[in-house]
Parts: C-alpha cells; structure tokens; sequence
C-alpha cells in the first residue's frame, strides 16, 4: 500500500518535472526564434508564404465557423429571453459574444486544428527526414528560417482572420434575427449599439494575437522535437494541436481576467 | 509569391477596415453628418459610460464624447458630440438617466425653463451646459431615509407640543405610508411578473406616496405652528405603527426580488431609525427646548420633503429610470 | 584537417562514443566503416556542430567546434558540405532550389552568379537537366546525386558523407563511388565517407578506420584493414557474425 502510494507521488513527480522542461524547451526555442530576428535576409522572404497558408488558406473555414455560431447566438439567445427581457438584447448578446469570445477562441481553435497540425507534421517530417540538420549545416539558423516566419505569420493573421471571422458571425446573426425572429434591423443594431465598447474590439485582437504565437510557436515546437519516424510525426500533430487547445483556453481565461 | 502577397494583403486589410468601421459605426458615427462638441458640467453622472446616446426630444442626436472629473475635484466635465446640424433649446441643460431597465445610461438635452425644480449644476462658463443627473431608486430611499431622519428630530423635540388633532394627522401619513409600503411590496412583486403592470403599480404607489408626503408637509406645518402653544400627548402608539409597516415594507421586498439589495439596506436604516424614534418617545428623552435652539431642521425637513415630491413626479413619469436590472 | 579526440557522447543511459579518436589530413579521404547503430553518423554531426560532446575534442583546422559562437560556426559549416544519408533535400523546392540554398548563405553572390553555379553543381553530378524536378519526381540514386550537388555548391574545404550509398543498387553504388573520386579531384575537398558498404569504402579511401563499441578499433590502409588479424573487424569485413562469439 505504502509502495503503490510513493509510486503515485513519484510519477507526479516525475510528470511535472517533464513538463517544466518541457515549458523550458519551448522557451529555448522561442529564445532562439527571437535571437533569429536579426537574420532579416534569411526568414523576410518567407513569411507572406506563411501569411498565405496560415492565414488567407484559413479564411474559409473560419468563416464557415463563424457563421453557423453567429446564426445559433441569435436563435438561442431569441429563445432564451423571453417576457421581460427585450427582444434588441439577442443584438446585443450576438455582438458581444462574437466580438469577445466566440470570434477568437472558436478560430483559435478551428486554427489550432488546422494550422497547428500541418506545422507540426510539416516541421516533423523535416525533423525525421534530416532536413532540419540539413538546413544547419548549410549555415541556417532552422529558428529564423522555419519558426520565425510561421509566427509572424499566426501572430498577424490569427487576428484578421478572427476580426472577419467576427463580422461574419454578426452578420448571420443579423440575418438570422430579421429573416426568422421577426426582430427589425434597427432593434438589432440598437443591442448592438447599446454595449459595444471599441476596447471589445481590442480585446478581441489581443486574444487572437495571443492564439497565433500560441498555435504556430506549439506547431513549430512539437515539430522540431518530433522523433521516430511516421508514428513520431503523428504523434508531434495530435500533441501540437492538444496543447494549442489547452493554451488557448487557459490564456482565455488570462485575458479575461486581466482586461476585463 | 506575387499573388501570395495580394491575398494576404487583401485579408489584412479588408479585417483592418472592418474592424474600424465596424467600431466607429457602432458608436454612431455616421459619415453622412458632422457633429459638433458641446460641454456640460454635472456633480455626478451616476453610471454613464463614454459613448452613451445623448437624445434631444427622445431622437438620437449624438453621442456622449469624453468623462472626466474637473480638475478641482469638484464637478465632472461631460463632453456630448452632438449632430451639428440640431439646434439646441436656448436655456439647454444635459440631464443624465437610465434610458432602460437594463443599465444602459443616457444624456437627454432637455429646456432648463421646463425643469424648474431640478437641481442643475450651476458652471461659471456660460459656454458649458448645467447639468443635473436623475438619481437612481437608491438614492430615492437615501432621501426617504434623511427625511425620517430629521422626523425623528422633530418628534423628539415635540414631544410636549403636540395637539390631539396634529398626532391624529401625524397617524394618517403614517398609515398613508404603510399603504404605500404595501403596494410597493406588490410592485416589487409584479416586477417578478410584468414590466408592464410593474409600471401602472408604480404609478399608483407613487400617487400614494406623493399624497402622503403632502399630508406630511401639512402636519410639518401644523407642528410649526403648535411650537408655540400647548402640550400634547405623546405620538409613542404611532411611531410603532410606523416602524412595523417599514418593517414588513423591508421583509416583504427582500422575499420578493433579489435585484433590490441596496434599497433594502436602506429600507432597513430607515426602520432602524424609527424605532430609535418609538424608544427616545418612550423614555421621555428630548425637549421643547432641543428644537427651539434648532428651528432649521424643521425648514431643512421641509426642502426634503418638497424634494421627495419632485422626485416622486418623475418617479411617476419615469418610472424606467428608477427601477434597474444588470443581466451584463 | 579534422580532428577528434576521446570524444564520449551518451544519449540518456545509451553512450554510443566512449573515447572516439579520429583524425582525417587534409587532401585525404577516409571511410569510417562500422556497423549500423554504431554512431558513425554522431561522428559527422559532431563535426558541425549539430552534436556537441559530453567530453573529448573535436576541432576543425585547429579551432575547436565547441567554442565556436553562432556566426563562426556558420563560417565553419559552409566550408563543410555534408551529405545525408536519404540526401535530405528540402522537399518542398526544386532540385535547383535546393542546390542554391546553401549558395544565399555566402555574401556577395549575384542572384545570376547563384543559379549558374547551381546549375554547375547539377552538371558535376550529372543531373543537368533536372533543375526544375522536385525531390519526390526523382529515383532514390538520383536524389542522393542531388544531395551531393547541394553539398559541393558552396565549394567546401571538407566533404561528409553519410551513406553515400546505402539503399542503392550495385550499379548505382559504383556510380556514387566514382563520383566521389571525381569530386576530389575537381574540387580538392578533404573527405569523410562513413559507410557500411566495404565496396565504396575501399574505392574512394585512401584509410580507413573501423567504429566498433564508441571507438575505432582498427586504422590503416584499405589494404591493411583488409587483411587485419583482429576477429572483430574481421567478424565485419567478411560478413561472419561467428567469428564474434569467440571473442566474446
């Protein structure tokens, strides 16, 4: 009984031991990445490729994400408020909720199954098939080339993409209240109106800015450390886009409870 | 890459400009007008936010541009970017009020000739705005609470000068209240219910209370005149009496709603002190000579109560303004 | 020259170099031979700094790699062409994009300068006209060609190779091995061919030093290793696991 007791305690031992040093390898790598800010020549043509596949080739489906979020707001929130409650609130509630939370996370983590995936299975299969060697030996800073441009890339577009991602689900949600609420447009833009504050748009940026370095910097890291082949570069993905998760819902709770 | 560069540039920027037209058309800004900025001067703006709609007659017409308190502590400076193209009343004054139940704070510009009774705050620039900000249903019970105050006072005072017939009219505004604390208890009930019904109750509170509150300016003046003349029995039976309909008043709001919490503390002080009232009656405390020394309370009593009155009025006008829920 | 001296390195409980001592002049080529898993590929990437020693030396033209900083090491590797054992071309670029990689890293190269070499580097190993392919449209011969044009563009002092020729048929093997010798003579790069495959190694070295257990255990001429008396490496170069029960 003792035995199996001390087992348990040592294997929490030992699992938050490995994940410090796991917390301190992802943060040599980003030391690096920021170091190889200076190789300007080496990552400045590289990142609108990455802005390319990380942000525009994502649009679609956040879009799609957002629209359907913003139709279930608006119905669910007629739904809700009955009696009392005035009708120009479902406005209000679609607004709010898309521009500060529903937006970002839902995109963050749309993305973080997107983008996080195909980083971390990208830079994996480099990682496993010595490219990664081979761009050392062949004098480049692997963090400057490969890491660098795709954070710069998510740290950009992850808040464009979520910013229109917000409108769109506005939008649907607008939509839906007029075609099948029988809300008028006025009533909706008044809730709109109503608590909008230009900071729920700020904030909105500072979270998804926060999801981008989060996801591709996970991406990039989980690559890097991949080992053992195809099983290794499967598992680097599945560990990339579970932590991209987990992050992005802690630093949701960070920022909503340091901003607001 | 050339194509790479224009797409990316084209989702940056079409994000970039939705988010910032899509703030500042939020905020009511419209480009098809101009505004113009204009200031005015409150003690306080009670919970305005910046960006709030600022109406003229009921219309939108602009929006409240900036809050900041004067630099003497001793004012705050409101700025109301209004559409430049309306013109404002002559004697215009900016008064501040929830516009809904639901906390939404807005500035109406109102003519100051048509709002005699309200206290608008008086700036030296002849350029900036009086202001006056609506209290809220709490700061209805503080006065309440301050007008039982300076009873208590009195009636500690008066304890000798009391007529037959003024105690007798002292016992009608008091039942008068007990009524009114009643219907309250109703009100607060249907509010639960209906905004609706919640509003006509209101109303007929509110008519009760105003009545009362008259009848008790009648008594104040009748205690005035009697400050002077003989001895009278004491109103001891009748201050219990009150104090048990401000207690049920108390009780029953606090089973009825649960949004109501500040009003029930002050429901409670005011009990509080109307039984410190009953007591001091009791034991005899207090002079003729204690209120002849002091003779501004009973005037100070009198501008309260002419206070309440006011406010009562536009209680019974406006009643969204005094009643409030925060579901954000 | 290359030189490597006690070198250990241990990975977690596994120490695959215990004493490692090499050293390979300049203008020579040397096969380190071995069998799988013995850590000849960690010898290589010590050598570039990609490994750094738990313990030992390893310096390169009398400056030691560990003590090197960033932009020294980078000096270093592009006076180093290594080539990877499945080539490790960048798959996501054309064979000649590949090729220029390395190229973008020296300063003052016109773009024009870049692509003409890279086309050189193509010819040299008789790719010529397969600049515009991508690694995955090529045989496996041919990308390991291509791997050695990618690290002979820069014109390194020191060429290594990781098995140049494993997973390739005879023929192709032979190819590689004259290749090999070709290069040196046209570029005059110092070599390092770490190989499991007698055949090349015999070919293309002019000594040859057997890894066995995290040291080399045998040096000397082709000739000499050859004929050598020890059972281990000769257990290895006549492919007979017997001969290493008995010392066993």
């Amino acid at each position: 009984m003792a035995g199996k007791t001390l087992d348990f305690v040592g294997a929490t031992g030992r699992a938050a031991l490995r994940f410090a040093a796991t917390v301190g390898e992802w943060g040599v790598l980003m030391q690096d990445t920021i170091r190889g800010l200076r190789a300007v020549r080496i990552w400045g043509g590289l990142v609108f490729e990455q802005m390319m596949r990380i942000g525009v080739a994502s649009v679609p489906i956040a879009l799609f994400i957002a629209a359907f979020t913003g139709i279930v707001l608006a119905l669910q929130a007629s739904y809700t408020f009955t009696g009392a409650v005035p009708v120009y609130l479902v406005g209000s509630l679609v607004g709010k909720t898309m521009i500060i939370e529903l937006g970002p996370v839902l995109t963050g983590l749309a993305l973080a199954g997107r983008v996080g995936a195909s980083i971390a299975a990208e830079l994996g299969t480099m990682r496993v098939t010595e490219q990664i060697d081979a761009l050392e030996t062949m004098a480049y800073d692997p963090a400057a080339y490969l890491v660098l441009p795709r954070v710069l890339a998510g740290a950009v577009m992850f808040p464009a993409v979520t910013l229109l991602a917000s409108s769109l689900g506005i939008v649907a949600g607008w939509l839906t209240a007029i075609q099948l609420l029988e809300m008028s447009t006025p009533e909706f833009v008044r809730g709109l109106e109503t608590f909008f504050v230009p900071f729920d748009v700020v904030f909105s940026v500072i979270k998804s800015f926060s999801f981008g370095l989060t996801v591709t910097s996970l991406g990039c890291f989980f690559g890097f450390r991949t080992r053992g082949g195809a099983a290794g570069v499967g598992r680097a993905a599945t560990s990339a886009v579970v932590a991209s998760s987990m992050v992005i819902l802690v630093f949701d709770a960070f920022w909503a409870a340091v901003l607001l | 890459m050339r194509r790479n560069e224009v797409w990316v540039g084209v989702v940056i920027l079409l994000s970039v400009v939705v988010a910032v037209v899509g703030s500042f058309w939020l905020r009511g800004y419209r480009l098809t007008r101009g505004t113009t900025t204009v200031e005015a001067l409150f003690s306080g703006v009670g919970q305005l936010p910046d960006g709030a709609s600022v109406k003229l007659r009921g219309v939108t017409i602009g929006r409240v541009n900036g809050i900041a308190v004067e630099p003497d502590g001793t004012a705050v400076r409101v700025g109301l970017a209004i559409n430049a193209d309306v013109q404002l009343p002559a004697d215009a004054a900016v008064l501040i009020a929830p516009e809904s139940m639901f906390g939404d704070w807005g500035a109406e510009i109102v003519s100051r000739s048509a709002n005699p009774r309200l206290d608008f705050f008086e700036p030296s620039d002849p350029g900036v705005l009086p202001g006056f900000s609506i209290p809220d249903l709490s700061r209805l019970t503080a006065t309440a609470d301050e007008i039982a105050d300076n009873l208590a006072t009195i009636t500690d005072r008066v304890e000798v000068a009391f007529t037959q017939e003024t105690a007798e009219n002292l016992r009608l505004v008091i039942e008068n209240v007990g009524r009114v604390s009643e219907q309250v208890a109703e009100l607060a009930d249907a509010q639960i219910g209906a905004v609706e019904e919640l509003v006509d109750n209101v109303r007929t509170s509110t008519r009760e209370v105003e009545a009362a509150a008259a009848l008790a300016t009648r008594t104040l003046g009748e205690v005035e005149r009697l400050l002077s003349g003989g001895v009278v029995d004491s109103i001891v039976g009748d201050t219990r009496v009150t104090a048990a309909e401000f207690r049920r008043l108390a009780t029953d709001l606090r089973e009825t709603t649960t949004g109501l919490s500040t009003t029930l503390q002050y429901a409670d002080s005011t009990l509080v002190r109307f039984e410190r009232i009953g007591r001091e009656l009791e034991t005899g405390e207090g002079t003729l000579a204690h209120l002849l020394a002091d003779s501004t309370v009973a005037v100070q009593t009198q501008s309260v109560l002419t206070q309440l009155t006011l406010l009562l009025e536009d209680f019974r006008e406006n009643p969204g303004r005094y009643v409030r829920l925060s579901i954000f | 020259m290359i030189r490597l001296r006690g070198v250990h390195k241990a990975f977690g409980e596994k120490a695959v170099l215990k004493g490692f001592d090499l050293a390979v002049p300049r203008g020579g080529t040397v096969a380190l031979i071995g069998a799988s898993g013995a850590g000849k590929s960690v010898v290589l990437k010590h050598i570039v700094g990609l490994l750094a020693a738990d313990q030992g030396s390893v310096s390169v033209d009398g400056r030691e790699v560990a003590e090197l900083d960033q932009e020294a090491l980078y000096a270093l590797r592009r006076r180093v062409g290594y080539v990877f054992q499945f080539a490790a071309l960048f798959d996501s670029m054309t064979l000649a994009h590949n090729v220029e990689m390395g190229l973008r890293r020296i300063p003052g190269l016109s773009r024009r300068d870049i692509r003409r070499r890279a086309a050189e580097c193509l010819e040299l190993v008789d790719l010529g006209g397969l600049g515009d392919r991508y690694p995955a449209e090529i045989s496996g011969g041919q990308r390991k060609r291509a791997g050695i044009a990618r690290a002979i563009a820069t014109r390194p002092r020191y060429l290594l190779y990781d098995e140049p020729t494993t997973g390739l048929d005879p023929v192709t093997t032979t190819v590689i091995g004259r290749l090999i010798l070709r290069l040196r003579e046209e570029i005059g790069a110092t070599g390092l061919v770490v190989t499991h495959d007698l055949g090349t190694a015999y070919e293309v070295a002019d000594s040859m030093a057997f890894l066995h257990d995290g040291r080399v255990r045998a040096h000397g001429a082709p000739g000499e290793i050859r004929i050598s008396a020890d059972p281990v490496v000769k257990s290895f170069i006549e492919g007979a696991p017997e001969l290493m029960e008995t010392i066993a």
